[in-house]
């Protein structure tokens, strides 16, 4: 009976000696393939390592004294070779795994040829303490392996309110493109005291913002603060760049020496007081922070290098780009160079035919008539050079004339009711003149073609858009219309087009254009072949002018119109990427609760563990 | 408790916490928030539950009555308590004035008021942690503690959850001034709870730092000293990047606290900086385990 489980035990460990010599040679085997092929995906080299470690196991189980022999040099051979090992990097998955193996080998054969040493020799203190000390090592050796693993895969969670720091899927996009090296250099000072509390703490937003775009640059974006103090980098600084840096700007540098490419943001581009320019020289108000969209279309500049054309004519009234001031639109035409267009005046009586480096071309409420001869260039751009074409028409009152470009419009499938007036109980203010009422300022929030994930309209959602005295853009439905249609914005069911706008009275009768009003309608050329990346003519029309004014600052108008443009020029890639607004904290209390909240905070609280203390002190006393 | 509920007990503690890090892991990637939060439970449950199998239950009783009936724990705590209020109250009163100017950022409510709570924590974990082997130590009960049917561990795992539970209550105790700010105001819960978050976190590192030199002086004043000492350089170090470069600088960088604290106080959390606190408590009472142990052998 003995003799017979004697000769199992001689079986089982000659099988584990066996066991362990061949998961030895498995693994040396997978890792030599694995030097000659640089690649972990290779199948040999997986398969080598799995059933090597599984027989070395097994082996282990089976023989544990012989298997920690192989153990201790594979262990060893794990934990050398990711540090020398150049294609294995040595902070990486691949090489903590390979480390940790090698510790768990080499710990494991250690401790299975201790009982060998402790016995003779060595006094125990010695031994007791040269473990302690290799634990130790190995201790402070992972600390640092899984904090340098971490620092490489990393992630962040946004517990802001308005998710502050969290960068669009739209600038993910255009840094997951990135093919050369982006370098930002921010010389922002947090703790600048010359600026308000606010702008300090969105300048410490910025900075946030900052280590997002290097965390999904994949190593393309690399980021740089530099202080004001910090003369030596400042001089280095200017050594790379065209311009000379300024205080207070982020700069966007792309290549080196005399290719370099650079944009400088200024920090007043990065914020943007909610409340308009009088909010601004107040200092009071919510900000909104538009610092993604600066830096990512300043990205894009620098990589594009070019810039395209949004001409705006004139001649007939039309609405001045160069215009600043509450009736100007120099915001939305700052908002267009940011995007990198170069805006210009076009007088389309002067010339031939439109420029043919036009990207867009912006008729902004016009006043007066076009010629036939100015329709027939817009006709034959859209037509024959498939034409991008933004309309912006308004009701046809006093001292207005219409514009003419209707027939041409209704070509495309829309029909702009310059003879009626948007009206409905939903606007805020009413303007009187001579007992008429007229709706000035109305909000829209309805985007019937955000739903269809339109990309003009579908980073609005939620956001208000404001128009004033608007006419009804009509779809015309027709089955062989050359463009498909999409209602963009329009009014909630109550409102209503009013044909009879200088009445005395307004009320909804058979006349009137039902509810929901539609207010801007884009139309893309259907494609004759119906090929699927037709690149066909694309319009917008809005029925109302003064949305892009400048006194509707802190709504979503300038999205719109920028969006707009984007989708007409093709860089839907662009869109969408909105302010965010840093909302005013509020906190009010009367003169009776600070007192209490003095008593509750500095005294009472403290007073209970104070009591408390007494209390206990005394029990423990007695 | 019999051995088999034992032995099942930490079957049970040990599955939650790798499944819990695994979700952890999965939420962070996948930005799953509600992933996220069930992984951190069962991580947490998995602790606590694994923690039930050994002998902490008992001995985080003791250590937690030692401390509630010591004087000390009460004085730490009342002055505590009122700086907390003052910095409360004066950062309550400069941010109403800027609410009314317009200025106030919401997040920043309770900023003002948790970050000197942040700073002040550096001088009060010393005064947690300085006895809590030291004491032993000098009065001879560790010879008792360690020749006890327990483990080492158990008795620094159970000391170290006193100091943390004792800070626990400091911390909870300032969540009265939440309810003020939640009752007067409309803050921005987000970066208030990042803000405990990392004080929590930031914390387990201080006692970890504290309960790490207490295991090698019997002199309390000394531990404590060494331990105040040993905080400000982590959480300053910082500064010192300014006069380095290259690698040091970004090592500075990381392991400074002021920065890990930065960015809880920004209403973030970062990976990270969970990382590094988690791995550097854990190593720190490793360490202090063997410390402890090496008196057997030494």
């Amino acid at each position: 009976m003995e003799q017979e489980s004697a000769s199992r035990r001689s079986f089982s460990q000659t099988l584990g000696i066996f066991m362990s010599g061949a998961g030895f040679y498995a693994l040396i085997a997978g890792l030599v393939i694995f030097m000659v092929q640089q690649s972990w995906s290779d199948l040999g080299v997986s398969l080598c390592l799995i059933l090597g470690a599984a027989m070395l196991i097994t082996g282990a189980l089976l023989n544990g004294r012989i298997a920690s022999a192989f153990a201790v040099p594979v262990g060893l051979m794990c934990i050398v070779l990711p540090h020398i090992h150049a294609k294995m990097k040595f902070v990486s998955l691949e090489g903590l795994v390979v480390t940790l193996t090698g510790l768990v080998l080499l710990a494991q054969g250690v401790a299975v040829q201790w009982r060998k040493v402790s016995a003779g020799l060595v006094s125990r203190r010695w031994v007791k303490g040269a473990f302690t000390g290799i634990d130790v090592a190995l201790v402070l050796y992972l600390l640092v392996m899984t904090n340098l693993i971490s620092a490489q895969y990393h992630g962040r969670m946004d517990l802001t309110g308005a998710h502050m720091f969290e960068i669009s899927s739209k600038t993910r996009e255009v840094l997951k493109g990135l093919e050369g090296d982006v370098r930002i250099v921010s010389l922002l000072f947090e703790d600048d005291l010359a600026v308000e509390p606010r702008q300090a703490s969105a300048y410490g937003h910025v900075a946030e913002l900052l280590k997002e775009y290097v965390l999904y640059g994949g190593g393309r974006v690399q980021v740089q603060d530099i202080s004001p103090t910090d003369t030596a980098a400042i001089t280095e600084l200017t050594k790379d760049l065209k311009q000379p840096p300024k205080a207070h700007t982020l700069i966007v540098i792309y290549g080196t020496g005399e290719g370099v490419r650079e944009r400088h943001i200024r920090a007043g581009e990065l914020i943007e007081y909610a409340g308009g320019q009088a909010m601004k020289h107040a200092g009071v108000g919510p900000i909104n922070l538009k610092a993604e969209e600066m830096i990512t279309s300043g990205i894009i500049e620098v990589i594009e290098g070019g810039k395209r054309e949004v001409y705006f004519t004139t001649g007939h009234g039309e609405l001045d780009p160069g215009l600043a001031g509450e009736q100007g639109i120099s915001r939305v035409v700052v908002d267009l160079r940011r995007d990198n267009y170069s805006v210009r005046k076009l007088n389309l009586a002067m010339k031939e035919r439109i420029p043919p480096d036009c990207a867009t071309l912006v008729i902004a409420g016009p006043r007066t008539k076009f010629s036939q001869l100015e329709i027939d260039l817009i006709s034959e751009y859209l037509d024959g050079r498939k034409g991008k074409l933004l309309v912006m028409l308004d009701p046809v009152l006093k001292g207005r004339e219409a514009s003419g470009l209707e027939p041409l419009l209704e070509s495309w499938g829309i029909r702009v009711r310059t003879d009626a007036m948007v009206a409905g109980p939903q606007f805020d203010i009413l303007g009187r003149f001579k007992n008429t009422y007229y709706p000035i300022d109305f909000r829209a929030t309805e985007y019937p073609a955000a739903r269809a994930g339109n990309p003009i309209v579908s980073p609005l959602k939620n956001q208000m858009t404001k128009f004033s005295i608007a006419c009804p853009v009509q779809r015309l439905a027709s089955d062989d219309a050359k463009a498909t249609l999409a209602t963009l914005v329009s009014t909630n069911k109550e409102g209503w087009g009013e044909t009879n706008p200088q009445g005395t009275r307004w009320r909804l009768d058979e006349n009137d254009v039902q509810g929901p009003v539609p207010l801007v309608v884009a139309a893309k050329q259907k494609d004759p072949s119906r090929q699927s990346d037709y690149e066909g003519a694309r319009i917008v029309v809005f029925g109302d002018s003064d949305v892009i004014m400048n006194r509707f600052a802190g709504v979503a108008n300038e999205t719109l119109f920028v969006n707009s443009v984007n989708w007409l020029t093709e860089q839907e890639g662009k869109l969408g990427i909105l302010p965010k607004t840093m909302k005013v904290g509020t906190i009010s209390y009367s003169d009776a609760q600070r007192v209490i909240i003095f008593y509750l905070t500095v005294i009472g609280v403290p007073g209970i563990a104070l009591v408390a203390g007494c209390i206990v002190y005394f029990i423990r006393r007695s | 408790m019999t051995g088999r509920a034992r032995q099942l007990i930490a079957v049970a503690g040990l599955i939650a916490v790798p499944a819990g890090a695994v979700l952890v892991a999965v939420g962070f990637g996948y930005e799953s928030r509600v992933v996220l939060l069930v992984g951190a439970v069962a991580v947490v449950l998995g602790c606590v539950v694994g923690l039930f199998s050994t002998k902490v239950p008992p001995l985080l009783g003791r250590e937690l009555a030692a401390y509630f009936q010591s004087p000390i724990a009460y004085v730490t705590a009342t002055v505590f308590l009122v700086l907390a209020g003052v910095f409360f109250f004066s950062s309550l009163e400069r941010y109403s004035m800027l609410s009314e100017k317009g200025q106030a950022v919401p997040g920043e409510v309770m900023g003002g008021m948790l970050w000197p709570v942040m700073v002040t924590m550096i001088f009060i974990c010393p005064l947690i942690t300085m006895r809590l082997l030291s004491e032993e130590v000098r009065s001879g009960t560790i010879e008792v503690l360690m020749t006890a049917p327990v483990t080492d561990f158990e008795v620094i795992i159970s000391k170290f959850l006193a100091g943390l539970v004792f800070y626990a209550y400091l911390l909870g105790m300032t969540l009265i001034h939440v309810l003020v700010v939640w009752r007067v105001g409309n803050p921005d819960y987000g970066p208030i709870i990042t803000m405990y978050l990392g004080l929590l976190l930031l914390g387990a590192m201080f006692l970890s730092v504290g309960l790490f030199v207490s295991a090698f002086t019997r002199n309390q004043i000394v531990a404590s000293v060494v331990t105040f000492v040993l905080l400000m350089i982590l959480f300053m170090i910082d500064g010192a990047s300014g006069y380095v470069g290259g690698a040091v600088k970004d090592v500075c960088g990381f392991v400074s606290l002021y920065r890990q604290s930065d960015t809880f106080y920004k209403g973030m959390v970062d990976s990270r900086h969970v990382v590094y606190s988690l791995s550097f408590t854990g190593a720190m009472l490793f360490l202090t385990v063997r410390a402890v142990e090496s008196r057997k052998w030494r």
